[in-house]
């Protein structure tokens, strides 16, 4: 019973991205609130709120040069891409913005949901999907997406995967995080997605990716650990830092 | 599913939940507008909950949620060594690049001067002195209200004390609670 009240409670939270009120309880918060700062693949950053998306300038970093997308009809979740092409993540869709001739395309790619986890790499869209804390029912996965045509994403290729939780980019592969505290690392391709190395014992929650240092920092339930990226990327513990309790 | 799919309202479901009336998350600590401005640099603090991370061929910072960043000598990556805190009230996101730190601060975006860290790790400047310059740790530019704040817990399927008519709470502690709280995630 409890788990089906829960259950209830999260399916408005996630499906209601203001408070809503029910009776005199409110239900608060959404996920954009902790996905509202992403480094995009520009080495730029995307800064989102709910129906806004903000594009920092790294490049003069203390002016703070802020250019800013509208839209109006979209509640966005998580965001990707570059001011170029940018892919948003909406409660149900993921949308392409061509944003050079100003335009969007909601992807054909089935129902999404709002834990799912998407980067870009190239013309190459990444999905992890089978968040089940978001209340998916997907099979969890990470899918590869050609995004050479955005009127046409084509599906590449697909791979079973344990439940996602992060997913980080390093040139033309990509690190997950899976719940189970698993980091597997991914070669891309214009064929799709394979899987080159597994780290069951890493405990991760959260990744970073420092591609110029060839560093991996990785945030786990204890504390963080850095990794130095070898040149296949085989990942080597470098050191660990624990939180105080 | 309908309410899944609709946003409808319906029945509060509270009286039915055992955990509305177990226990909840209570505001712990709450800061001004003004207190939101208080960024000052400290000694070494224990690391508590981490937040975001970042790194450049020098420095390793950790990101301590809500509470500032910890900044560690990496020249060493094996062994990372403490160098000092910045005190950030209210700060979730950050980078750091040409020597300036943009990150979050309540709804807030700024940027500022970080040079002072090179100072202490290169010139081996005292805690205390770098805190007296004014131009160590210079804030550059604020642009307001570009975030809504998460006046909430960070964790879900948890009901709190709803945080009305105050600023930005920092920290939250669990208790038992006898009555409902009136908000949920």
């Amino acid at each position: 019973m409890r788990l089906l009240i829960l259950f209830s409670a999260a399916c408005i939270a996630w499906g209601c991205s203001k408070s809503e009120d029910v009776n005199s309880l409110r239900i608060k918060g959404s996920n954009t609130n902790y996905n509202h700062f992403t480094e995009s693949e520009d080495g730029n950053y995307l800064l989102l709120e709910k129906n806004e998306l903000r594009i920092l300038d790294a490049s003069n970093p203390s002016s703070l040069i802020l250019k800013d997308y509208g839209f109006d009809s979209l509640e966005i979740e998580r965001a990707a891409g570059n001011s170029d092409t940018l892919l948003l993540q909406t409660k149900k869709r993921i949308v392409a913005i061509d944003a050079v001739n100003k335009k969007a395309v909601e992807s054909k790619i089935p129902e999404t949901s709002i834990c799912d986890l998407l980067v870009k790499v190239g013309d190459l869209m990444v999905v992890a999907t089978g968040n089940t804390d978001c209340g998916s029912t997907a099979q969890p996965a990470i899918s590869v997406y050609s995004l050479k045509d955005l009127n046409d994403i084509k599906l590449l290729s697909t791979l079973q995967i344990s439940v996602p939780v992060d997913l980080a980019t390093y040139h033309n592969n990509v690190f997950l995080a899976e719940k189970n505290g698993t980091v597997k690392v991914f070669s891309l391709s214009s064929s799709g997605v394979a899987l080159k190395h597994e780290y069951p014992d890493a405990k991760a929650e959260e990744l970073r990716v420092f591609p110029s240092q060839k560093r991996l920092l990785l945030k786990s339930s204890t504390g963080m650990a850095q990794y130095e990226i070898s040149a296949n990327t085989e990942l080597k513990l470098l050191s660990v830092i624990n939180e105080t309790p | 599913m309908i309410m899944c799919l609709g946003c409808q309202k319906f029945e509060d479901f509270r009286s039915s939940d055992s955990l509305s009336k177990n226990e909840g998350y209570f505001i712990k600590t709450v800061i001004t507008d003004n207190e939101l401005q208080n960024i000052l640099v400290k000694p070494p603090q224990p690391v508590g909950e981490i937040g975001s991370l970042f790194t450049d061929n020098r420095y390793l910072y950790i990101g301590e949620y809500l509470k500032g960043i910890h900044v560690y000598d990496n020249r060493i990556p094996a062994a990372p060594k403490p160098l000092l805190f910045l005190q950030v009230p209210a700060m979730r996101e950050f980078f750091i690049k040409d020597k300036t730190l943009v990150c979050d601060n309540g709804g807030d975006l700024i940027s500022f001067n970080v040079q002072g860290i090179d100072e202490v790790l290169d010139n081996n400047v005292s805690i205390s002195q770098i805190s007296q310059d004014p131009n160590a740790f210079k804030l550059f530019r604020r642009v307001s209200n570009v975030f809504n704040y998460p006046n909430y817990p960070r964790v879900r399927n948890i009901y709190f004390e709803c945080p009305d008519s105050v600023g930005y709470v920092t920290e939250w502690e669990i208790r038992s609670s006898t009555t409902n709280l009136n908000c949920y995630r």
